[in-house]
């Protein structure tokens, strides 16, 4: 200890003249809103700036000469045995001088900047704790002392031009290597914050390493350049070669988690019919990073497709025996978390993928539509045979078997933001955004026809202006369907239109002050509708011919969704109500509404809606008591299947 | 004493030897007089620039035959009494030095009653210098 | 005595920079209190060998005692107890005496502060003056000050008196005897100026390429190596001087020289027997010893 305080003061005296050259700076900022181009009425910036950028400029200057050449030119000029004739251990030595160096670059902005805070005043001294002066001041201290360490490390090297410099650089290009690729992977599944952890965590490890084999220098080489060199080489490198190892490691084990041991589902899907339900959850451990599975909810098999940041959300054919998906890829798709440093992102390729799911093996193909820019999800047709999507202004559908094009349209220039959905093999509807010079976006349901010899779809009927309220709900006989139109008051009216021609059947009224939130045809006909005015909510169900039957009271509702029949005349839904506490907190409950009582029942403890998580694939409607009234969280987050009549648990997805 | 007392690296002798004998020398000369001081066995290394181990085994060799002694807290000096050469040192002396004059006379060409001559002399000089000083 | 540890002790030691052979599986002591003049030509293996004596480089192979205990993980204790002068005075330049002996009095328990200040001023050697500004034999006068004041059991000097001029040469060498004198100190020296070592020297080590030739006291050393001069009507045959065991044949102007290390009294008797003036049978000065053993050959057995 007292060897390293001797050195330390000896090292400093010899540089005294740095703490005179940083008096002499600590005057400049006053001089510098003097100077004719920085002429600026707010001098005590000018100054503030000023005497910032001085300070940093001359710690940062001094640990880069201080390091290479506190123990490298000594060594080189051979006067290190000075230190080594005497009674210290190379470790006093190093730290000793390391000591000096950092007293050096600490002191020396403080005195830079001392004139210029006082004549600022104190303003920033009462709140010395607000991260915002914190962080900057770290920065100031931590960034001149990782450079010092750094110079010494680099003097070492260089100085001592042996074969070990090139193990230096080939160590050097492949912990480059891991690390890009390490990051690169935890990009791709979208592990931002793993990305972020990384960074910092490889900084660290890299600044310890280089402290660490500094030291290990003098210790182990002593007056020795070229033992010196070797012993740095190695710790540096090994340590960081570990590393990267390590997070190469870490990054292949978080993209290779299996449906079992994700932590949290974030969101699932339901396909139309069939057991299949697209799940999407975070990784384990991997800080941000969501991947979607497709899991069968009844036998409990998986598939993992990938990184959601990457994917479409899978769509299913009518059958509920095809899946398909989008794969984006970014070329060079490290390019893309590079981004904030080099600007525009790389070229992005969006890839259709299939999978038949009554397959054994489970193997997704991929197909050879690919595209340069998407415009929409693409859609499956009942029986999976067709494909259809927009891109690049053309609604275009395609035969899955060898993936020809079929027939297509073009879509308006200021047309965007497309759904679609088949209605059986030969027909579908398009929902799209058309730009208003005027205000708002109007949205537009299109209907379409295939016309094979033709090779082009045919509008068969559009209805103008209507809400973006979700899917369009089609009933069970396939010929009608619920549309929300938009109104003078930006509201939605609930339409009922039919299929292909869109002709208007009947409009559900909407009495003044009501809020929109779904609507649903019933097994037998009926239509209900979900609404709010003034927090207060009630479902509104209307007879075969058109007449309001009767109103179920909901009592205090902020948000409603509506699932699905439980049984014939039970509907089961979700109400979001908010905390009386705490304003932007709700509080969702799964309901079960006895239509033809009216009564309104919670349907279980302990069960957290899916509703809100569900991007329910809209189609035939749901039979009662299918997936989309047995899909819930368990009150620890577990995604679970809930038999309806019996109340029984499967837990499909479970929680750490 | 420096002067006097002369280390010769190429002489067959080792270092301490040669500082007895010369030593002995002086003594017997009567250069140093019976009781005179000499210079401490420091004193004489320094000047000499040889290691004090060896001027001390030279005095010690000196002491113990008598020719020196150490007063505690005073210093070395010649004793008062040294003991006179023996019979067969002084032949050997005497014996080495003639060889060596009369090698020197032979190349020199000089006859043998020139040699006996110069050698006379010299004595009688040194003797008349020695009853000059009182010995 | 057997129960302090021999000040140095070197066994089957080893020193290679890559392929080349600086030490070759060296041996040697240095006995407590004597004064070890260890002698070779420029890349000898004498800088080799004293760093990793001190600890400061590390040797391919072979064991290094210093002060009984290893050199190189005990050699932070083990400066307490040696002072080093080294070749080059490597003080930093900005340093001035005063602020040195401040350094080194902080460093040694036992740093005499007075000795220092009073071995300072013997030599005028200005305490206020940066150590790149002395001049050379002040700066040696500054080392070796520094390497004494903190009273050591050993001391090593790697050729301290290299540059010196005569007076400041002299001086070193005085000062390094009256320490001597006073506290009777190990010395390893490592010089070329023989002529002053040869008064201070108790043993001798001669090392060519690496190899120690000669490893003995000085005193037997110089007894065995003579100098054999013979004249012109006394030409030795070959054979007589294989005989003698004759290190270096030169002619000369006055006839033939031989240098003979393993010279006693048989072969003063026989060269005696022959009844010759013609053959001069002389001592031989460290130089010349050295430089017939490092000149063409072994220094043959003692």
């Amino acid at each position: 200890m007292n060897g390293i305080l001797v050195v330390a003061a000896r090292e400093l005296i010899e540089r005294r003249n740095a703490f005179l050259a940083a008096a002499v700076a600590s005057v400049l900022p006053f001089v510098a809103p003097l100077a004719p181009w920085l002429r600026s009425p707010q001098v005590g910036e000018v100054r503030g700036a000023a005497a910032l950028v001085m300070a940093a400029g001359l710690s940062c200057g001094l640990a880069l000469v201080y390091g290479s050449s506190t123990i490298g030119r000594d060594l080189a000029e051979r006067r290190l045995g000075f230190y080594f004739n005497r009674p210290l251990s190379p470790l006093a030595i190093w730290g000793g001088k390391f000591l000096a160096g950092v007293v050096l670059v600490w002191v020396t902005p403080l005195i830079v900047g001392a004139p210029t805070w006082l004549a600022t005043g104190p303003g920033f001294l009462t709140k010395p704790m607000e991260l915002r002066y914190l962080l900057p001041v770290l920065g100031l201290m931590a960034v001149p002392a990782a450079l010092m360490v750094l110079a010494h490390a680099v003097g070492i090297i260089l100085r001592d031009r042996s074969v070990w410099l090139v193990l230096d650089l080939v160590a050097l290009a492949v912990v480059a290597v891991l690390v890009l690729w390490a990051l690169g992977a935890l990009f791709d599944i979208g592990a931002e914050k793993a990305v972020q952890v990384s960074e910092w965590l490889l900084l660290g490890a890299a600044l310890t390493a280089v402290l660490v084999s500094g030291a290990v220098q003098v210790v182990s080489g002593r007056l020795d350049p070229r033992r010196g060199h070797r012993a740095l080489s190695l710790v540096l490198w090994g340590v960081l070669l570990c590393v990267s190892a390590g997070l190469v490691a870490f990054a292949g084990w978080v993209r290779v988690t299996p449906l079992s041991a994700v932590r949290g589902v974030t969101a699932a899907g339901i396909a139309p019919s069939g057991p299949w339900l697209p799940v999407e959850a975070r990784a384990r451990h991997g800080l941000g990073a969501e991947m979607v599975w497709l899991l069968d909810s009844a036998s409990g098999r998986n598939v993992r497709l990938g990184a959601s940041a990457h994917l479409g959300w899978p769509q299913f054919s009518g059958d509920g025996r095809h899946a398909a998906w989008v794969e984006t890829t970014y070329s060079g798709s490290h390019a893309a978390w590079l981004e904030p440093l080099l600007g525009e992102p790389a070229k992005a390729t969006s890839e259709v993928v299939t999978l038949d799911l009554r397959e054994g093996d489970l193997r997704p193909r991929r197909t050879t539509l690919i595209f340069p820019e998407l415009e929409s999800n693409v859609a499956l047709s009942t029986s999976g045979q067709r494909l259809a999507l927009v891109h690049e202004g053309m609604l275009s559908v395609f035969d899955l078997s060898n993936d020809a094009l079929l027939a297509s349209v073009r879509q308006p220039t200021d047309s965007s933001k497309f759904r679609l959905r088949f209605l059986g093999d030969d027909a579908l509807w398009l929902s799209r955004a058309e730009e208003n010079p005027a205000g708002p976006d109007r949205w537009k349901l299109l209907f379409y026809k295939l016309d094979l010899t033709g090779r082009r779809l045919v509008e068969t009927g559009r209805v103008d202006d209507i809400c973006r309220l979700g899917d369009v709900r089609v009933d069970a006989s396939g010929r009608r369907m619920l549309v929300g139109m938009s109104g003078a008051d930006d509201e939605c009216t609930w339409s009922e239109r039919e299929i292909g021609s869109a002709a208007l059947l009947r409009t559900f009224e909407r009495q003044p002050g009501w809020e929109e939130w779904g609507a649903r045809f019933l097994g037998d006909g009926r239509v209900v509708v979900a609404e709010t005015r003034e927090g207060r909510g009630r479902l509104r169900v209307w007879s075969e011919p058109g007449l309001p039957l009767r109103d179920v009271d909901l009592g205090r509702t902020s948000q409603l969704s509506l699932l699905g029949e439980l049984q014939p005349g039970t509907l089961l839904i979700e109400r979001a109500r908010s905390s009386p506490r705490y304003r932007y907190y709700v509080l969702w409950l799964p309901l079960t509404v006895d239509l033809g009582s009216g009564e309104v029942k919670l349907l279980e403890q302990g069960l957290s809606p899916i509703g809100p998580f569900v991007r329910a694939q809209g189609g035939p409607n749901a039979a009662p008591g299918d997936l989309h009234t047995s899909l819930f969280f368990s009150a620890d987050g577990a995604l679970i299947l809930r038999d309806p009549t019996t109340g029984a648990r499967r837990t499909l997805v479970p929680v750490p | 004493m420096s002067a006097v007392v002369h280390i010769d690296p190429k002489d067959a002798a080792p270092i301490w030897r040669q500082i007895e004998d010369g030593v002995r020398r002086l003594v017997a000369s009567g250069a140093l007089a019976p009781g005179a001081p000499v210079p401490s066995v420091r004193e004489l290394a320094r000047e000499l620039r040889i290691n004090p181990a060896t001027v001390a085994k030279g005095y010690q060799r000196l002491v113990d035959a008598g020719v020196l002694l150490v007063r505690r807290g005073e210093g070395t000096f010649v004793a008062d009494n040294p003991p006179p050469t023996t019979a067969t040192e002084r032949r050997e002396e005497l014996a080495a030095a003639a060889r060596r004059f009369a090698a020197l006379a032979a190349t020199l060409g000089a006859a043998r009653s020139e040699t006996v001559n110069s050698i006379e002399k010299a004595w009688d000089e040194f003797a008349a210098a020695r009853k000059g000083r009182g010995q | 005595m057997n129960d302090t540890p021999t000040p140095v002790r070197l066994e089957g030691l080893n020193v290679r920079y890559g392929a080349v052979k600086a030490v070759r599986d060296l041996s040697l002591s240095v006995w407590a209190g004597s004064v070890y003049a260890l002698l070779g030509r420029n890349g000898s293996g004498k800088s080799s060998l004293v760093r990793c004596l001190l600890g400061q480089q590390r040797a391919a192979s072979g064991q290094i005692h210093l002060l009984g205990e290893d050199a190189w993980r005990r050699r932070t204790r083990l400066m307490r107890r040696v002072g080093v002068v080294p070749e080059e005075p490597d003080a930093p330049l900005a340093m001035t005496a005063r602020q040195l002996a401040a350094f080194c009095s902080h460093l040694y328990p036992t740093w005499d502060d007075a000795s220092v200040a009073e071995r300072l001023s013997r030599f005028a050697v200005p305490r206020g003056v940066p150590f790149g500004r002395l001049s050379k034999g002040q700066k040696g006068q500054l080392m070796l000050t520094l390497a004494l004041g903190h009273r050591p059991e050993l001391l090593v000097l790697d050729d301290p008196t290299i540059g010196l001029d005569v007076v400041a040469r002299r001086e070193f060498y005085e000062e390094l005897v009256a320490e001597l004198a006073d506290r009777g100190a190990t010395v390893l020296i490592t010089t070329h100026d023989l002529a002053a070592v040869e008064g201070i020297a108790t043993h001798v080590g001669i090392l060519k390429d690496g190899e120690l030739l000669v490893d003995e006291g000085l005193e037997p050393l110089k007894a065995r190596f003579r100098t054999l001069r013979f004249g012109p009507e006394r030409a030795p045959a070959a054979g007589e001087l294989r005989g003698l065991g004759a290190l270096a044949v030169c002619k000369t102007a006055w006839g033939l020289e031989a240098v003979v290390p393993r010279f006693d009294e048989a072969v003063a008797a026989r060269l005696q027997a022959e009844g010759d003036v013609a053959v001069a049978v002389e001592a031989m000065s460290l130089e010349e010893i050295f430089s017939a053993v490092v000149g063409n050959g072994a220094g043959g057995e003692a």
